[in-house]
């Protein structure tokens, strides 16, 4: 399965004006989950051209006992 | 992992596979612990004098025996698992341990080498061995052999040097294999990564992708060596990454700003082991496959059952060759949950990454991603500052299924 993901830029911090700008259709990314601390992103950007996957994990293994006491339910 | 026999009334072809892969979602085999232990094989753990008559009966799963709390029940149970981890001297030097879980027997030898071959002497023979070979900086110190390798229940430790520990922990989880090094080895340079590198021996086909790498066979076996951590003795996180040349396999971690002692951490696991449900000789058990997401269809064009549809009578081999698909799904055993919540970084691109939300009940799922740049600061391309305009924040939203959104 795959999602879309949109693009906004623009926007000042802590400032109503100017309003940012929302780019649908920016490109679309792929995840698979392998277990609670690992997973397979794949990306596809057109408008940048750039496509490409990458292994992640958690930038800190906090969650990762919740998460698989989590799967055993 | 689940798995399902399907029949199809005529040989397969490749517009059969999706159409068996949907209807046979249906039921599910799940791979349960061992059954019950028995009065005899939990007796010598008893040490209450109230015990010594055994009962009769076996005891079930989820009983708590008489005059035993859980707490020590559950004690006594785990010792009883974790007895089929445990090593054994070996009759020449070393160690061997199996791991019933995994599949494996494991060979732990004098010269530092460990080795992974199956547990089931009757399956396919396969081999996979690491040795340490070597540890430095720009120029790599040659290792010889460890100075000693000693073993504490499921631990087998090779101590090769006064500053080098690496260690291996058989579980049932994984075979997970552990490095220490006391003291920053000799050589090091500025800028250069501290690299331990490691020799293959395997007749598996090795791949890498990303920080894993993976071991597999075409008679199924697939082995991956990943979740490679590495820190400091402050437990700060260190950048850490692995690369496959030819039979060469080396550990790349940068230990600029580290304190030692390091700890390194990756693991072999299996990632799967298929079966047909109704194993003959020639019946061709992979001679296609299909895989979609965690589902994988394997075709067996010379299973020869006279069944139709789906989970019909496997064992009747009167229609020679008629052929069968097994789809096996569900194969990660993994689903989306709110624990998933978090910062994931890829370790090819430190500081870069994406944060996870997961949203269960409405069953989706949403990711933003933070990151400096996607080309480097340079001539006309300004380096990133936080609330600036025009700087990126790419977010995705949609519904998930199983292990992959």
């Amino acid at each position: 399965m795959t999602i879309n993901v949109e693009l906004t830029s623009g926007g000042i911090f802590n400032a109503l004006e100017p309003l940012a700008n929302q780019q649908a259709g920016y490109g679309t990314i792929t995840i698979v989950f392998i277990h609670c601390n690992e997973a397979l992103l794949t990306y596809d950007f057109p408008t940048l051209g750039l496509s490409g996957q990458m292994t992640l994990t958690r930038a800190v293994p906090d969650n990762v006992a919740l998460c698989e006491a989590l799967n055993t339910q | 992992m689940a798995k399902q026999y399907c029949k199809a009334e005529q040989a397969l072809t490749p517009k059969l596979v999706p159409a068996v892969a949907v209807l046979c979602l249906l039921s599910v085999a799940v791979l349960t612990p061992a059954g019950a232990l028995s009065a005899t094989q939990k007796q010598p753990q008893l040490q209450n004098t109230e015990l010594t008559q055994a009962p009769e009966q076996p005891i079930e799963p989820g009983e708590v025996p008489d005059g035993l709390s859980n707490g020590d029940w559950a004690n006594i149970q785990g010792q009883i698992a974790a007895g089929k981890y445990r090593a054994f001297q070996h009759e020449n030097d070393g160690y061997v341990s199996s791991n019933p879980a995994q599949g494996w027997r494991i060979r732990y030898a004098g010269d530092g080498t460990t080795t992974l071959r199956p547990r089931d002497h009757q399956a396919q023979a396969w081999h996979l061995g690491l040795t340490l070979s070597a540890i430095g900086f720009a120029e790599l110190q040659t290792l010889d052999q460890p100075d000693q390798i000693t073993a504490n229940n499921i631990t087998v430790t090779y101590q090769w040097n006064d500053y080098l520990r690496e260690w291996w922990v058989n579980t049932a989880t994984d075979l997970e294999q552990w490095f220490e090094l006391e003291q920053r080895p000799p050589g090091a340079q500025s800028g250069q990564p501290l690299i331990l590198e490691m020799t293959l021996a395997t007749d598996l086909a090795a791949s890498q992708q990303g920080n894993a790498l993976s071991f597999v066979n075409d008679s199924g076996t697939a082995i991956a060596y990943s979740k490679l951590k590495a820190w400091d003795s402050s437990g700060r996180a260190l950048p850490a990454r692995m690369h496959l040349a030819a039979n060469q396999l080396s550990l790349i971690i940068d230990d600029s700003a580290a304190t030692y002692p390091l700890t390194i951490d990756p693991s072999l696991e299996q990632q799967a082991y298929l079966k047909a449900s109704n194993t003959d000789m020639g019946d061709w058990f992979g001679y296609s496959v299909a895989i979609s997401g965690d589902t994988v269809v394997v075709g067996a064009g010379g299973e020869d059952s006279n069944a139709t549809g789906i989970n019909g009578d496997q064992s009747d081999n009167s229609v020679t060759n008629a052929g069968a698909a097994y789809v096996f799904f569900d194969l990660l055993g993994f689903t989306f949950n709110a624990g998933l919540n978090d910062a994931w970084v890829s370790a090819d691109a430190p500081l870069q990454g994406f944060f996870f939300t997961v949203f269960p009940e409405l069953e989706f799922f949403f990711l933003a991603m933070f990151t400096f740049d996607s080309v480097p600061p340079g001539p006309g391309v300004p380096p990133a500052v936080f609330g600036a305009v025009d700087q990126r924040w790419v977010t995705g939203l949609g519904a998930y299924s199983g292990n992959s959104v």
